[in-house]
């Protein structure tokens, strides 16, 4: 009998604190775990007894990178416990906001994190000496997302701007249109981008029936709605949910886990392309086409494919915050914001958003001051978890060989045969650009 | 030249203050060719043991990890810096200083978990001597680089300690304490942020931890006469810096 524990006790270029274990026994995986080893903030406890004004300064400090969706998804639930309606410039400049924070998530995951594995180097400030021009596209795209989000909401992590029923300040006409401005920019850089990206080879790990959750639009492609929607045509209204994913606590990780009719699922870039793929519209359907036809198809189940997603997407918010930004301009910016009396109201309220790394979903209860009593927050890498590993389980027992001196992958593995099998999990646990503070919050 | 050698580590955060070095877009080139980055696993697999000359650590202690950690970043650093809010004053995960660790982690994983241990989250001061801080929730890009070139000089910057309020009035803000009688921390907190937020006409929910000398007594009686409620003042001065008892002495200010 062949017996094998592999222990990856830090994955790198991820944002937390995380490891993998799995322990083959002759051709099967025995156990497979993604060892989420972040402490916990507790933040669904810290949240009962505070304010609704807080909610979103609290819970944007569940995670520095997706800060903006964080607090965007609080203020929609207070405002949907609430009964308030907000106008449609604010719900443009969140949306923008989101964008912004699409822009320098993803510019952060394809350059930083993942190109770094295709090019053959340890990190992109190595990868940077040799390719500067490749870096320095990631990096401008980076820092506009972070300008997107510094003009609306206040600052590029944190974002103080994001308030209940309105934005504190709108950003003034010169602001938006030096923005403006700089999307142009990006959206020249968009061909070579996709060029780039069309050109790596891509691993196929896995062709395997894989369920992919998103909020559906129907009226354009969003990352705010009141709808999700899985791929096996079910549709679901925010308030179900908590249900439909079913979070709960597992006994190797402090992050829970998610199960859809009691199988994983995935959210994320590709499940957003694979849900609302149909919605996209020019430069950023065109990108799509290319890696499928370079590629293969997204919904195929290969979870490599989340990051072709990812750069379809970053084609898309460039697109995507242009319109926003000429219709603000068009139809009003800068002008004082409404002003809003707030009436707490008891009851519950939901907020749900396409958070970089998939759906965020945000659940309070408030008394009738406005004060939380209970709070549930679910977030999208606590939703893949459970699909990482099922990815990794498949890919160890398809394509590992054990051996005395370890395990390496089968020739059937293309471009990553002989690579070391732990090598091959980080690869599968880096294309999900796991965020794991918001996974433990 | 020889390379300053710099230790990045993140205890538990949200790694907003590691993702403020990698947002210097227009800077980090440079940077890497001035500096070495050790243990910075958000942007690296490269693993570097050994020693260092400066270590940033972000996040609070919030479990015995931590500690480990925290322990032996301080063993392997000529200096050790606070970054960020968390590990300087506590952050958000320490508000509660009040609730049992344990009553905190029954909330929120109920009686399925596995039992895992909890501890009081506390900033690094409570178990290891600090050099300097560097605070904000997350830290200012402008202070980080300006800490980053003094260190390349051999010394740490002089980063302000005036209040918030000092930086609004310049800014010639409206205040919100007296406008809309709202809670602001701006008087208590250490500005550094060109009162960021009350300049979108936001108040200050302390982000940056507290100042030195503060003026309690002065504050209070400016809250108080404001009619604002005693409970909302104490949980609004509790977010970010509890451990350092910003609200507790603003009420005994109160009696
Ligand atoms: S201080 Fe703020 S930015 Fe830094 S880790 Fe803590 S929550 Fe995140
Ligand atoms: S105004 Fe207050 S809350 Fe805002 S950034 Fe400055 S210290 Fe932080």
């Amino acid at each position: 009998m062949l017996r094998k524990r592999i222990e990856i006790k830090h994955l790198t270029r991820v944002e937390g604190h995380g490891g993998i274990t799995i322990e083959l026994v002759d051709g099967t995986v025995k156990t497979v775990h993604m060892d989420i080893l972040e402490g916990t903030r507790f933040y669904e406890a810290l949240l009962k007894g505070k304010g609704f004004l807080e909610a979103a300064a609290i819970v944007s400090r569940v995670c520095g990178i997706c800060s903006a969706s964080h607090a965007v998804t609080a203020q929609l639930a207070v405002e949907d416990a609430f009964g308030i309606r907000v106008d449609s410039r604010t719900v443009r400049l969140r949306e923008l906001l989101l964008l912004g924070e699409i822009m320098e998530s993803h510019a952060l995951h394809l350059f930083f994190l993942l190109l770094p594995d295709y090019m053959g180097y340890p990190s992109a400030l190595d990868m940077a000496r040799d390719h500067p021009i490749k870096a320095k596209m990631g990096l401008f795209l980076k820092q506009l997302g972070n300008r997107i989000q510094e003009a609306v909401g206040g600052r590029a992590i944190h974002p103080p701007n994001v308030m209940v029923g309105r934005f504190g300040k709108v950003p003034g006409r010169q602001v938006l249109s030096d923005l403006l401005a700089c999307v142009e920019d990006g959206l020249a850089l968009t061909p070579a981008l996709v060029d780039l990206f069309a050109s790596l080879e891509v691993p196929v790990l896995l062709e395997e029936a894989t369920q992919y959750l998103a909020l559906s639009s129907r009226d354009g492609y969003r990352f705010v709605s009141r709808e999700i929607a899985a791929t096996d045509g079910k549709v679901f209204q925010a308030s179900e949910f908590s249900r439909v994913c079913n979070e709960r606590v597992v006994a190797h990780s402090h992050a829970k886990q998610s199960l859809y009719s009691d199988r994983p699922f995935a959210v994320g870039a590709q499940s957003r392309v694979v849900v609302n793929g149909g919605e996209l519209t020019g430069a950023a359907a065109e990108a799509l086409e290319r890696f499928v036809s370079a590629q293969g198809g997204m919904g195929r189940g290969n979870p490599i494919s989340n990051s072709m997603a990812q750069a379809v997407e970053l084609v898309h918010a460039l697109q995507a915050a242009k319109e926003h930004l000429v219709d603000i301009l068009t139809n009003g910016a800068g002008d004082a914001p409404p002003e809003t009396v707030i009436e707490p109201v008891k009851g519950t309220g939901i907020g749900l958003t396409e958070a970089p790394r998939g759906i965020l979903y945000h659940r309070y209860d408030f008394d009738d001051n406005g004060i939380i009593t209970e709070a549930d927050i679910i977030t999208p890498t606590a939703q893949n978890l459970a699909n990482i590993e099922r990815d990794m389980r498949l890919v160890a027992e398809r394509f590992g060989e054990i051996s005395a001196d370890g395990v390496v992958l089968s020739p059937a593995m293309g471009c990553l045969a002989n690579r070391d099998l732990s090598f091959v999990l980080q690869v599968i646990a880096r294309a999900y650009d796991p965020c794991i503070s918001c996974s433990v919050h | 030249m020889d390379q300053l050698v710099i230790g990045i580590f993140g205890l538990t955060g949200c790694a907003g203050d590691q993702l403020t070095i990698l947002n210097c877009e227009d800077e980090l080139l440079l940077i890497a060719e001035k500096v070495t980055m050790k243990s910075f696993n958000m942007a690296s697999s490269r693993e570097l043991a050994g020693r260092v000359e400066v270590a940033l650590v972000e996040g609070s202690v919030c479990q015995p990890e931590d500690l480990a950690m925290l322990r032996e970043i301080r063993e392997r650093s000529r200096h050790l810096v606070a970054f960020g809010t968390c590990a300087a004053f506590g952050g958000m995960a320490a508000m509660d200083q009040r609730v049992h660790p344990e009553v905190l982690r029954d909330t929120v994983y109920g009686p399925d978990g596995e039992p895992f241990e909890a501890i009081r989250a506390r900033p690094l001061s409570s178990f290891v001597k600090v050099d300097f801080v560097l605070p904000g929730c997350p830290v200012e890009k402008g202070q980080l680089l300006e800490t980053l070139s003094c260190l390349l000089k051999g010394s740490f910057p002089d980063i302000a300690c005036t209040p918030v309020c000092a930086e609004c009035r310049s800014r010639e803000n409206l205040c919100i304490v007296l406008e809309r009688d709202e809670v602001c921390c701006g008087a208590l907190t250490r500005g550094g942020c060109g009162a960021r937020c009350p300049s979108l006409d936001v108040s200050c929910a302390g982000c940056r931890g507290p100042v030195e000398d503060a003026y309690y007594a002065v504050n209070a009686d400016l809250l108080k006469g404001r009619g604002i409620d005693r409970e909302k003042i104490r949980k609004k001065m509790m977010l970010f810096s509890a451990p350092a008892g910003m609200g507790e002495r603003l009420e005994r200010e109160f009696d």
